[in-house]
């Protein structure tokens, strides 16, 4: 039973509530950013320079408009010794506050090889700052370049990169994408190495990295064993215009590429090379192959393209993974690492002229034709073990393996792990029919 | 002065109105009568067929019995308190006066002005009856009557209201209705002494515990169909005369969310409406102040896409989003108010007043944004496929955004918290507004926001605590 | 009787997960690391004997847990463990009550609001704990589909970006890490008291310890799958990522699309935790209502609710300190109160009532 003098009491704090709430509702200030105070945050560019952070940040500035979408798209910089000072220098310069939940694209530009990414880019994991969620990649030369460059697409430039980096890519094993927790979660594991797309631009119209699958078998001779060490900005920047000239068809266009040439020419992405890193500090570059070959290792193919040449002809395959992975073993005091690819293959293209019969059986491959596939999947995958050993970076999480399988023999082995590892493939592929 | 006359001016003396007729005449054998009766709700043909012929034959000497004997209306009573009388012209029934008698007859010619049944404008069904009740409760009682033959069908009639006397019948099922309910619902309207009762709403409030409730303890059926189906499930049903809208209690707030529809479509299809109108009341509250809150406190609820385009839309815009949306439902709510009151011809112009110059005009001239105006059509149209519960939603959609406006989201969800809170604990006449969820009654869901087949529903709501609990039985045991 | 059998399960299963579903399993993780699930499962193991010895008790005995201390140690003694008791569930309340508000401050707002915003709650908090039993039982049964549906879709959104090898190697964290994890977050683990509370008010049937035992396992099996479920998503900076339940679903893919549906799921969910806080408070109220024969809880629960606001509003900016106290100490009151009084509840000397 409530006491009366309760109940009165409760009568009149009700009116009392309401009033404060109505004075609340109807003077609306809070000291809260609201959807009119902030703009949003589509992607960042991380620059270095020297003690200080340079941020590009490309922003949606909705224009009004009653009829629909109406957005510009506009990149605004800041620098300081943080991203958050950057960010605050942002707030300042446009009077609006930048939020990055909205911001789904972090890209490091080379400049950032220079220092350890996780002091870069901490203020992303800081609680509740933003989202772990955003893609996260290298790119050649700065990243602010990158995100002012004009693409062929009417999209923001940050939307065209992210779809360079997209899942679909990622199934079909052109891109290694990974988000701000997937290096995070990689970094902290026992094996303290993570990996990143490295993205490139490309002048329209070229394909500097050979655009297609057939392109790139020619140029799996040539792989290079990962760029480790701690080169420089520009010496990276040669290397990767060495490796695509490599492919003996787009040797031009990297030469001229980067900077300011691309800012005035419409350009296209591409992230088939990888960035790998070793406790935060960079290690060095996958080649296209390699990167292909870590791609079909760590992610869910759908439909892969596999150049491979057989009885004189040069085949591209589709495939369509069936399963993949690694174990790691003991044996003998030695740890041998088997690394699985099982796939179904299909004829995707030859080149020689197309005979009517003959498409019919493009889901009937012969053993040759196969046998070819897996010795070109085995040479990536042997390209990029190699890489990893060479850059002592396990980006592979061998060590990783090794705590959660064998952590008896952890302690023992994780320190030489990458140089005692025995490599076994266990490749298949099959015809679909 | 003869015992008529003095009878007569009694009456006439109390009941001083010029619509109070005294119809004197005078038998064959020389008697003489008079029929007083209150002129528009008394059938005035009848007088003469039931009194005025029968009583042609009686002699100068014959007394009240003969009288009595002759007069063969089949509602007739006896009284010789001029109270009595008062009581009955008043209620629409003549009485006879005879000379030389201090008893007088009592002549069941109530005939008040009654439209005809139709189907009500708020129940519309499109399979099922379509009848519904009107202002008479006879009608009313006549049409529960014709549905349920039952003997055990009480209808015990009832009068509140200090002046207008108003009847009001209690109806339930003896052995179906929990014991002692149908003497508690009287025992409460008796309890309201009040001048006048219009409309049963104020029945509705009499008999409800908390009458300053946000939410209501009765249901109202305009349908005889649903009444009768109601008072067989165990529940007591109130028709007052002078309203179409008849009341059922204990009320469950499930009820809201059952159209007598659902009973004559497949089980399926009525469970998917059923599931739609649940969702459709829950958007048409929250969504405004969803939509106020992610604006003001947390954009990330805004996919990136729509957040653009709100952004656009938003911009330009000289009033907050809550101030903004404030005013849209302000409108919305004028327009509502007075689209029903104001004459139809006039209707027609008010929508297109409303439609085009306040809607069209005011995003036009970026005082309103689009989003704005989407927010509240389907808000209001989400709340009205539940009309019974309107009354509730529409205010608690004003609550709801004056709390997101002001304190945002977690307002929203404090303030779902406490109503589940306050409404938990809550009944009507010992059966939980939350019932069959909380307390879960196992049985009762089975037609709650599922709709089961027939077969499924055998026993009456288990809520209700009725006498009988066995409401079907089928002897092929389907 | 004013709460039933199946209302105290509802309880046990769903107020036992909502209540660990922010903060618990950060905290587990950076005690225990990958072996957190048997951290956790320590935690619950004591307490699903300790629930079971409750219940199990109740099938003795138709009396409330006052009664049976009063006819045993005399009135004075009942009020005295009861007062403790009261004591005891505001104790409790208040780690979790910060929690809250860090919560709905980071999770609610894009931008920290002021404090102020918070305190709507204790309009919630006075009100319903001022209600009785009847309204925590009939809370539990509204709570139930609402936990139901809303845990279903954060978890099926959680599960795809889990990739639970991450728990492996099993059992390589020490012993005494693993025990350490458990009693440091052992104030999350109340239930047997409540139970104890329950005593007497409702009606014991046959196989009833059983089922009360069995839901608090069910609830035990939501959080640890959850655990899973985190882990696997976060592995190495699990610790690092505070209110858990709101970081394991943003990976959805579907969210790009139709924007943060996971959170509109955690604002929802987030009744049912408010509902699991607001039961400490109630049973305080209870407690000292019993203790002190005061007939007002409207006026009592005015009172704890007050003693709380105060708490927070002085330790506003020291959720840290607070809980590393908690982490420290507080688990002596927990064993005390949870696994120590229940099982010496078994001494006292009982007799079923014939009804």
């Amino acid at each position: 039973m409530k006491p009366d003098v309760l109940r009165r009491f409760s009568v009149v704090f009700f009116w009392i509530l309401l009033i404060f709430l109505a004075g609340l509702f109807f003077t609306n200030d809070f000291g809260l950013i609201d959807i009119s105070k902030s703009t949003i945050i589509t992607a960042v560019g991380i620059d270095s320079d020297g003690e200080e952070v340079q941020i590009t940040a490309q922003l949606a500035v909705p224009k009004p408009s009653q009829s629909g979408e109406n957005v510009e798209y506009a990149e605004v910089q800041g620098s300081g010794k943080t991203i958050a000072d950057a960010l605050n220098e942002i707030n300042a310069k446009t009077g609006f506050y930048p939020k990055l939940h909205f911001c789904k694209l972090i890209l490091l530009g080379e400049s950032c090889r220079q220092k350890n990414i996780f002091q870069m880019m901490g203020c992303f994991y800081r609680k509740n700052y933003s989202e772990l969620t955003a893609l996260v990649a290298m790119c050649e030369g700065k990243a602010a370049d990158m995100l002012a460059m004009k693409t062929s697409s009417s999209d923001m430039t940050s939307s065209v990169i992210r779809r360079a980096l997209s899942d679909e890519l990622k199934k079909s094993a052109n891109a290694s994408s990974v988000d701000l927790k997937d290096i995070a979660v990689d970094n902290f594991s026992k094996s303290g190495a993570c990996h990143m797309p490295y993205v490139e631009a490309n002048l329209q119209g070229t394909s500097e990295n050979g655009g297609n699958g057939d392109n790139v078998g020619g140029e799996n001779a040539g792989g290079q064993g990962g760029q480790s060490g701690q080169d420089g900005g520009s010496g990276e920047r040669s290397g990767s215009s060495g490796e695509s000239g490599g492919s003996g068809e787009s040797g031009g266009g990297s030469g001229e590429s980067g900077g300011q040439g691309k800012n005035e020419q419409k350009v296209e992405f591409t992230a088939r090379k990888t960035a790998i890193f070793k406790d935060g500090e960079f290690a060095g570059i996958l080649d296209e192959q390699q990167s292909f070959a870590l791609d079909l290792l760590k992610n869910e193919i759908r439909l892969a393209v596999l150049p491979c040449d057989s009885e004189g002809l040069h085949y591209t395959l589709g495939l369509k993974l069936a399963g993949s992975g690694m174990k790691l073993k003991i044996e003998d005091g030695v740890p041998s690492l088997t690394l699985r690819f099982k796939a179904f293959a299909q004829i995707a293209g030859i080149r020689k002229p197309v005979e009517p019969d003959e498409t019919s059986g493009d889901d009937d491959i012969s053993p040759p034709v196969l046998a070819a596939a897996e010795e070109e999947v085995k040479n990536r995958f042997q390209s990029m073990v190699e890489a990893s050993v060479a850059a002592d970076c396990d980006f592979l999480g061998v060590k990783e393996e090794l705590y959660k399988y064998n952590s008896d023999r952890y302690d023992e082995l994780k320190d030489d792990v990458l140089k005692k590892l025995r490599i076994n493939y266990d490749i298949q592929i099959l015809s679909v029919n | 002065m003869t015992s008529l006359d003095k009878n007569v001016g009694a009456v006439k003396k109390v009941l001083t109105s010029e619509d109070v007729l005294v119809f004197e005449f005078i038998s064959a054998g020389g008697k003489k009568f008079a029929a007083v009766y209150a002129d528009d709700i008394c059938d005035k043909n009848m007088i003469g067929e039931l009194a005025v012929k029968p009583l042609r034959d009686v002699k100068k000497g014959d007394g009240f019995d003969k009288v009595r004997m002759l007069l063969a209306s089949p509602e007739f009573k006896e009284s010789n308190k001029i109270r009595d009388a008062i009581k009955e012209i008043s209620d629409g029934n003549a009485v006879v006066f005879v000379d030389g008698e201090s008893d007088f007859c009592i002549l069941g010619l109530k005939k008040p002005p009654a439209r005809a049944i139709t189907e009500p404008p708020t129940q519309i069904a499109v399979s099922g009856p379509r009848e519904g009740f009107i202002e008479d409760i006879k009608t009313n009682s006549g049409l529960v009557r014709k549905r349920i033959k039952s003997p055990a069908l009480q209808i015990k009639q009832i009068k509140s209201g200090k002046r207008s006397d108003t009847n009001i019948a209690i109806v339930y099922i003896e052995g179906v209705c929990p014991k002692g309910l149908p003497e508690r619902v009287e025992k409460e309207i008796a309890e309201n002494k009040i001048d006048i009762i219009p409309d049963s709403s104020y029945v509705s409030s009499f008999i409800s515990k908390r009458p300053r409730s946000l939410f209501k303890r009765c249901a109202s059926a305009e349908k005889p169909d649903v009444f009768c189906a109601k008072v067989c499930e165990g529940r007591v049903g109130i028709l007052v005369d002078g309203s179409p809208i008849a009341l059922t209690v204990p009320y469950m707030i499930v009820e809201d969310f059952q159209t007598s529809e659902d009973y004559y479509t497949n089980s399926y299809r009525a469970t998917v409406l059923r599931i739609i109108r649940a969702i459709s009341v829950l958007i048409g509250m929250f969504l405004p102040a969803i939509y106020v809150s992610a604006q003001l406190f947390k954009i990330q609820l805004i996919p990136f896409r729509l957040l653009l385009k709100i952004s656009s839309s938003v911009q330009g815009i000289p009033l907050s989003p809550s101030i903004e949306m404030f005013l849209t439902l302000l409108v919305l709510e004028v327009l509502n108010e007075a689209s029903i009151r104001m004459p139809k011809y006039v209707g027609l112009a008010l929508s297109v007043v409303g439609a085009l110059v306040l809607g069209d005009t005011a995003v036009k001239a970026g005082i309103i944004s689009t989003p704005a105006i989407i927010i509240i059509a389907f808000s209001a149209i989400c709340l009205y496929t539940v009309p019974d519960f309107a009354e509730t939603t529409t205010t608690l959609r004003w609550i709801f955004l004056i709390i997101a406006g002001s304190i945002g989201p977690f307002g929203v969800v404090v303030l779902s918290a406490f109503l589940i809170g306050y409404l938990v604990t809550e009944n009507s006449y010992g059966t939980p507004l939350l019932a069959p969820f909380a307390p879960l009654v196992k049985g009762d869901l089975y037609d709650s926001v599922v709709k089961a087949n027939m077969y499924s529903l055998k026993n009456r709501p288990g809520a209700l605590r009725v006498g009988d609990k066995v409401r079907f039985k089928n002897e092929n045991k389907r | 009787m004013k709460i039933s059998v199946r209302q105290i399960c509802f309880i046990l299963i769903f107020y036992t997960a909502a209540s660990k579903f922010l903060q618990y399993p950060p905290m587990l993780s950076a005690y225990s690391g990958r072996d957190l699930l048997f951290s956790a499962l320590f935690g619950f193991a004591a307490d699903c004997a300790a629930i079971w010895a409750v219940a199990f008790l109740s099938s003795r005995t138709d009396k409330t847990f006052y009664e049976l201390l009063k006819d045993n140690l005399g009135t004075v003694a009942a009020r005295i463990v009861y007062g403790f008791f009261a004591a005891f569930f505001i104790l409790i309340t208040i780690l979790p009550l910060f929690e809250q508000k860090q919560f709905v401050h980071a999770v609610f707002y894009d931008t920290t609001p002021p404090m102020w915003v918070f305190l709507p709650v204790f309009l919630f908090l006075v009100y319903v704990s001022s209600k009785g039993f009847t309204n925590i039982g009939r809370c539990a049964e509204v709570c139930m589909p609402i936990f139901i549906l809303m845990t279903i879709a954060l978890y099926a959104m959680s599960f795809g970006e889990a990739k639970f090898s991450n728990l492996l190697p099993l059992f390589k964290t020490p012993l005494p890490q693993i025990l350490g994890g458990s009693l440091r977050t052992s104030y999350y683990f109340a239930e047997p008291a409540y139970l104890l509370m329950f005593m007497g008010h409702y009606k014991y049937k046959k196989h009833d310890a059983a089922k009360l035992t069995l839901s608090y396992a069910a609830g035990a099996v939501i959080v640890l799958v959850f655990l899973a479920l985190f882990y696997g998503i976060y592995a190495g900076i699990a610790s690092s990522r505070q209110f858990a339940i709101t970081k394991t679903a943003l990976f959805f893919s579907a969210t790009e699309m139709v924007g943060r549906i996971d959170l509109l799921a955690l604002y929802v969910l987030e009744t049912v935790m408010l509902f699991a806080l607001v039961l400490n408070i109630q049973l305080a109220v209870h407690c000292i209502k019993t203790c002190s024969d005061f007939e007002y809880p409207e006026i009592i629960s005015l009172c704890v609710n007050a003693v709380l606001l105060i708490i927070l509003t002085v330790f506003n900016h020291d959720y840290t300190a607070i809980r590393r106290f908690y982490a420290g100490w507080v688990w002596i009151a927990v064993i005390l109160f949870t696994i120590v009084i229940p099982a010496a509840a078994w001494l006292l000397k009982r007799r079923r009532d014939e009804t």
